[in-house]
């Protein structure tokens, strides 16, 4: 499960104050935050100054779903973003229909709270918040390799007794599923994305799933740790964490099960 | 004029998931050579259910009993059969067939119409017990919900020859008595393409 361009950008329009949306880095910080509700979007985000960047969103136009309005703001061109009455039927079928898979009602109407509330706000504090959250400032570099080490060492225990869970059940395959995808997937960033963590400078080249990946599976061992332990499985949210951590990606984040060198990230 | 087919093919459960063609992530593609799976029967019964189809003729099915379990063990057998040089995420490989099979089994079952099984077996099961057979690969009487599966499709309303489609050696080893006690025809998997429609 993966929501398109259009049905992220519905969603995040159609949850936002007055179905609007004033700016394009207003636009990109919404869209990443869909991210930290483990909802697989079809963008990929790198780290900028300002926090999650996708480059192709500066170049957006507009369609059937949504308009995309040019705006002068102190000499400069601005662009505002407006959902149109077929972007709210995207987001009343299929966007519904697919986030339901993944999430309760609850836990939807949370999501979409959230979204109101940061469109409310300006840009700079959405990052402010991300950037605290995601541990991304170099001020916190301490902090995050505390917590890779943190989580590194509760996953290896969990990964040594894997075996231990019967798969009587689709839900018992895909809680160790995702078990052993979260286990190498944090010793990838562990051993070879953050790995220069000593370093001052903010690494512009990290692509913001290595911030996502490692924040999300924080968030969720508890959880995982629980449900190894229990003979009857929250099938909805294993599945919610299995779409996120394992198929949200594409080639162009490296340790993807798009990516035919995988094999060679995979360290033993 | 051509004579109207007034026949039932029904088809167990296992069988259609045989028709479920597996997309190999990229990362396991190297293992396998291929980016696709599929069960040794795939096209025989892709063979059969295109005939049915081209004439419009509906496909049967029954109520499932625990599809999950029969997903996990065709995912194993497939990769038991084509797995044994992927040396890495070998429960990722797994359950991404699983997914798939799920997703597919979701899809397919609505172009499937169902015939109930019925609980009523104290009947049949002495039948089997007292025509007992040594079958190969498994158990030598069939299950309960194979005898459901029987036990329903007798009742089943039809005016024309009921086949079942199956893998299982619990129906085809004892096809002669299904047949003589049932009326059920039981058509191996791996021939059921032969099948004049």
């Amino acid at each position: 499960m993966i929501l398109t361009k259009e049905e992220a950008i519905c969603l995040v329009l159609k949850s936002s104050d007055k179905n609007t949306i004033s700016s394009t880095t207003k636009l990109n910080k919404l869209l990443a935050r869909l991210n930290l509700f483990f909802i697989p979007i079809d963008f990929s985000f790198t780290l900028n100054k300002y926090g999650s960047f996708d480059a192709e969103l500066s170049s957006l136009e507009g369609n059937d779903y949504y308009s995309v309005d040019p705006y002068e703001i102190r000499g400069k061109e601005g662009h505002k973003y407006i959902l149109k009455p077929k972007g709210k039927e995207l987001f009343e079928t299929n966007v519904k229909k697919k986030i339901f898979k993944i999430l309760t009602k609850k836990e939807f109407d949370k999501l979409r709270e959230t979204i109101h509330y940061l469109s409310t706000l300006g840009a700079n504090q959405i990052s402010g918040e991300e950037h605290s959250k995601l541990l991304v400032d170099v001020d916190d570099r301490f902090k995050l390799e505390q917590k890779l080490n943190e989580i590194f060492v509760e996953l290896n225990e969990l990964y040594k007794k894997i075996d231990e869970i019967k798969e009587n059940c689709l839900e018992d395959v895909k809680l160790k599923a995702l078990i052993e995808y979260s286990y190498y997937l944090i010793k990838f960033l562990r051993e070879k994305r953050f790995n220069r963590l000593d370093e001052k400078s903010y690494d512009f080249d990290a692509h913001m799933f290595d911030y996502y990946f490692l924040h999300n599976i924080g968030e969720i061992m508890p959880f995982i740790k629980g449900q190894a332990a229990k003979v009857k499985k929250d099938g909805i949210r294993i599945n919610k964490y299995y779409q996120y951590i394992i198929n949200s990606v594409g080639e162009d984040y490296p340790f993807s099960l798009k990516n035919k060198n995988l094999k060679d990230l995979v360290v033993a | 004029m051509a004579s109207v087919n007034n026949n039932t093919y029904a088809f167990d459960e296992c069988s259609i998931l045989h028709l479920c063609e597996i997309k190999i992530d990229n990362a396991f593609v190297n293992f396998f050579s291929k980016d696709k799976l599929t069960h040794r029967n795939y096209s025989k019964l892709k063979s059969l259910i295109s005939k049915l189809d081209s004439k419009g003729i509906s496909k049967y099915r029954f109520e499932p009993l625990n599809i999950g379990i029969n997903i996990i063990k065709f995912a194993e057998e497939l990769l038991a059969k084509e797995g044994n040089q992927v040396i890495m995420l070998s429960r990722i490989l797994k359950s991404q067939i699983t997914d798939q099979l799920e997703e597919f089994s979701g899809d397919v079952m609505i172009n499937f119409k169902k015939i109930l099984k019925n609980e009523n077996i104290s009947g049949i099961k002495e039948l089997f017990i007292n025509n007992e057979r040594e079958l190969k690969k498994s158990e030598n009487i069939p299950e309960d919900d194979d005898l459901k599966v029987i036990a329903g499709y007798h009742n089943f309303n039809c005016e024309g020859k009921k086949y079942l489609i199956s893998e299982d050696e619990h129906f085809w080893e004892y096809d002669d008595l299904i047949f003589d006690n049932f009326n059920i025809k039981i058509v191996k998997e791996w021939e059921c393409h032969n099948l004049m429609i």
